[in-house]
């Protein structure tokens, strides 16, 4: 491998985890995660001469996430932006969430309450909770306003909550 | 919310005031709503801790490969004359003890190119190209299916989609690869006469290599085999795949 090749790895792979991540909630299971993942390290690659920008983690995760848009993948779970406020329901009067419970939940339950968000707001969730990206990086990456990226999270957890304490009293 | 739910947003990212928070502290005393809210905003935060978890230990070791692939490709140098390749891997896969998978991910790592560069170290002008490597590494002694490159599976190398399957056929085990798009042709292979499709054929070793690129469209497909190169198009044509 030329020197080109080990500097981009010793720069992209520390955020493996995180690309990963995003890729894992962006399609609908593990096999086309890894398949987005390597893509995402074969085009990061290729454009490795041009990057200049401050974050190497956000410059990957913005190439996962259009790639996972733009291509269209027949299985994928469609990435939408519509710009537009998402009408807020909600929860339930009388469902009380019991913090202690929802920290042990079991994490393919939690999996499973994510997948039923909606995709801006299992978006905006897996950018800043699993990803670990800012409001404002976010807001970048997605090209529309932080205070929607911070209302589609807020929205998104709250809606959560509500699933997990649903799934949490489930005989 | 009957409450302004910019407020208790500010508030979660903490983005009020000092005054405003204090007034925003008193007012969840009496705000069922709004503590609620900022409660199932905590709990699902903290739900979601667990979901940061590492990606599959085969990932790191398969996505190496591709780029390790990919960079000897633009460099069109081979890895065994460049004298780097397999050991520039193990180095890199090696060097950071502190991720335990990476145990399992360099050893996938070392057959994978071990594979790979037995293959460049044969006669060939220049380097072939990675979608071929990666399907010819898979055939490599020690190599055959491994949890991050198993044959039956999609795989994306260097931009192309493919789909690698084995078969086992009259006692022989071939790999066949199958895309969407035409295979990029290996220097020294020996072209084929064919008016609906570009065939060729090559050797590494003990193994036969042969590729048909359908013209216009259509499934393009690449053999792998264990048998004389002689034989490859009669077992493609009876795979029944394009």
């Amino acid at each position: 491998m030329d020197d080109q090749g080990r500097a981009f790895l010793e720069a992209a792979m520390p955020h493996l985890d995180v690309v990963y991540r995003v890729a894992r909630h962006t399609t609908r299971d593990h096999h086309h995660a890894e398949d987005l993942v390597q893509e995402t390290y074969l085009r990061a690659f290729a454009a490795f001469g041009t990057h200049r920008g401050p974050s190497t983690k956000a410059w990957l995760v913005t190439i996962c996430l259009n790639l996972a848009r733009s291509q269209g993948r027949r299985r994928a779970r469609r990435v939408v932006e519509t710009g537009m406020p998402e009408p807020y329901e909600p929860e339930a009067p009388g469902v009380s969430v019991a913090e202690e419970a929802l920290a042990n939940i079991d994490r393919a339950a939690v999996s499973r309450a994510l997948a039923q968000l909606p995709d801006e707001q299992r978006q905006a969730i897996v950018l800043m909770d699993l990803a670990g990206h800012s409001a404002s990086e976010v807001a970048e990456m997605l090209g529309c306003p932080r205070n929607t990226v911070l209302s589609r999270a807020f929205r998104g957890r709250q809606r959560l909550a509500s699933l997990l304490v649903e799934e949490d009293m489930k005989p | 919310m009957t409450c302004p739910e910019e407020r208790v947003i500010a508030f979660l990212a903490g983005e009020l005031d000092p005054e405003e928070e204090r007034r925003f502290d008193q007012h969840l005393l009496g705000c069922e709503e709004c503590w609620r809210a900022v409660k199932a905003d905590r709990a699902a935060r903290l739900a979601l801790e667990q979901m940061r978890q590492p990606a599959p230990a085969g990932l790191e070791g398969r996505v190496a490969l591709a780029i390790a692939l990919a960079s000897q490709e633009a460099s069109n140098s081979p890895v065994a004359r460049a004298g780097t390749g397999a050991p520039s891997l193990l180095r890199w896969a090696t060097a950071r003890p502190h991720r335990p998978r990476l145990v399992a991910a360099a050893s996938l790592v070392v057959v994978m190119a071990a594979g790979a560069a037995g293959w460049l170290v044969a006669d060939r002008p220049a380097a072939d190209p990675p979608q071929l490597a990666a399907v010819v590494a898979m055939m490599a002694p020690g190599s055959a299916p491994t949890s991050a490159l198993r044959a039956g599976e999609h795989f994306v190398i260097a931009g192309q989609a493919l789909m690698v399957r084995a078969y086992q056929l009259e006692g022989t085990e071939e790999l066949v690869a199958t895309s969407a798009h035409p295979f990029p042709v290996p220097s020294s292979s020996r072209m084929l006469p064919g008016s609906s499709s570009q065939a060729w054929m090559a050797t590494k070793g003990r193994l036969s290599m042969y590729g048909v690129n359908r013209r216009g469209g259509g499934q393009s497909m690449f053999l792998v085999a264990a048998m004389p190169m002689a034989e490859m198009p009669q077992m493609a044509a009876r795979l029944d795949l394009i």
